[in-house]
């Protein structure tokens, strides 16, 4: 599994500044809540759907890497269709396909840097409570970094546990990967002390 | 053409810069009823030295002592007269620390952004930031990665990077564990390239002969104890007749 995260264009989403990028998800978190219109709901999917060419985004590769999340929407609808009914299931389905897709256009346009500086400026009024801004923000961007590496420890665990024909039990790929994924944090920690950041 | 070998030649001098010092007095490390290290006593005043032994021997935890990332349960280690534990923040002014795997060193998702995480802690302000980075980008010729995810790079790419991190904060000693160990032999060869022209006092773990016998001094580690102290020659002479 090949997992990008932010992809460098020149575009007008690409320039819009990351505090303003986030403010607009936000907003569009609280638009989607007021309403259970499947159209104004429909409609504010295709505006976000629409951001990824504007952006001039791969949209094939974003697409395969998507996948995943469609599946889990179509099962998401498919049960609410069973068990609520097929209104309720468009809406929230709508609902959270705007949100992944804002999230995604977020995380694919803007870097990571310039979004813990807006985190920073935002949490800064919180520290008097005992927040580390920065350290928030950090954490914010580690989460971020380590996606792509945590994806490619679990295919590593995955052929390992393949090899010895205990792919099928979950505790099997558990294990292994929580203890990897301890020690890693643990190494990661002391390579940001080693830089001399104050944790 | 006489073939050139890779490892920890020393870069001439520029100047006359004082005589680099780290000091072990008396240190021991337990873990638990473990012992890692027992009563290590020693002065490192080359510029080149490298640190051998058996897997479990006690190099790492010897290697993380001089940045103090490890504390000592008995003794002190100082650089240049400071204590690596009530000095740690100054100590890791001066020390740099390269890990052996690249991947756990690398903490923001983009080349520039990762070199701008480091250099941000030095407070230098923005012009002497960039210019910084600038610079250690060429020096490692990373510049044209710079906007690439860090997780896209090649693990010696990956490397080089953590010792573009390192050197941003222009240390005196550099401290490497392992640092080719996970490397092919091209890669392996890239990174002790950059790491040969430095100026620093680098002290180098290793379970590579190749380079540890370029070194000035070569101290051999078993069971928590220096077992040889010596030339790299008599060093690598002794430590393969332990491992015998």
């Amino acid at each position: 599994m090949k997992l990008t995260l932010y992809i460098r264009r020149d575009s007008p989403v690409h320039a819009l500044p990351a505090g303003c990028k986030l403010c607009l998800l936000l907003t569009a978190g609280v638009l989607i809540l007021l309403t259970d219109n499947p159209l104004l709901l429909g409609g504010g999917l295709v505006t976000a759907l629409a951001g990824f060419p504007l952006a001039r985004l791969p949209l094939p590769e974003i697409f395969h890497q998507a996948r995943p999340l469609l599946i889990v929407l179509a099962i998401f609808f498919t049960a609410h269709a069973l068990f609520t009914s097929i209104g309720t299931g468009t809406v929230l389905t709508l609902r959270f396909a705007i949100m992944i897709a804002g999230g995604l256009l977020l995380t694919l346009t803007t870097r990571v840097s310039d979004l813990m500086a807006v985190l920073e400026r935002g949490l800064s009024p919180l520290a008097p409570l005992g927040l580390n801004p920065e350290k928030a923000s950090l954490v914010f961007a580690m989460t971020i970094r380590f996606i792509p590496v945590l994806a490619e420890t679990w295919e590593t665990v995955r052929a390992a546990q393949q090899a010895r024909g205990m792919d099928r039990n979950p505790l099997a790929l558990l294990i292994p990967m929580t203890v990897l994924t301890l020690r890693r944090a643990e190494q990661i920690s002391d390579a940001i002390e080693a830089r001399g950041v104050d944790l | 053409m006489a073939a050139r070998h890779i490892g920890l030649r020393t870069a001439p001098r520029t100047g006359d810069e004082d005589v680099a010092l780290i000091a072990f007095d008396t240190v021991s490390v337990t873990a638990g009823d473990r012992t890692v290290l027992a009563d290590i006593c020693l002065t490192l005043r080359e510029r080149r030295i490298a640190v051998i032994g058996a897997n479990g021997s006690g190099k790492s935890t010897f290697a993380r002592l001089i940045n103090g990332l490890r504390r000592p349960s008995i003794g002190a280690v100082t650089v240049d007269g400071l204590d690596t534990v009530k000095a740690a923040k100054e100590i890791r002014r001066h020390v740099g620390f390269l890990f052996q795997d690249p991947d756990n060193q690398i903490v923001m998702p983009l080349v520039e952004e990762d070199l701008r995480f480091s250099v941000k802690a030095l407070k230098l302000g923005p012009a002497a930031e960039n210019a910084r980075i600038e610079r250690i980008l060429d020096t490692y010729r990373l510049t044209h990665l710079r906007h690439q995810p860090s997780h896209s790079l090649s693990g010696g790419e990956k490397q080089l990077l953590a010792l573009a991190n390192a050197m941003l904060r222009e240390p005196r000693y550099l401290v490497l564990d392992e640092p080719t160990t996970l490397l092919d032999l091209k890669n392996r060869k890239r990174v002790m390239n950059a790491i040969d022209g430095l100026e620093q006092t680098v002290i180098c773990v290793t379970h590579d002969l190749e380079i540890a016998a370029t070194a000035e001094r070569v101290l051999v580690l078993a069971d928590g104890r220096v077992a040889y102290d010596g030339t790299a020659t008599d060093a690598i002479a002794a430590y393969r007749e332990m491992a015998a």
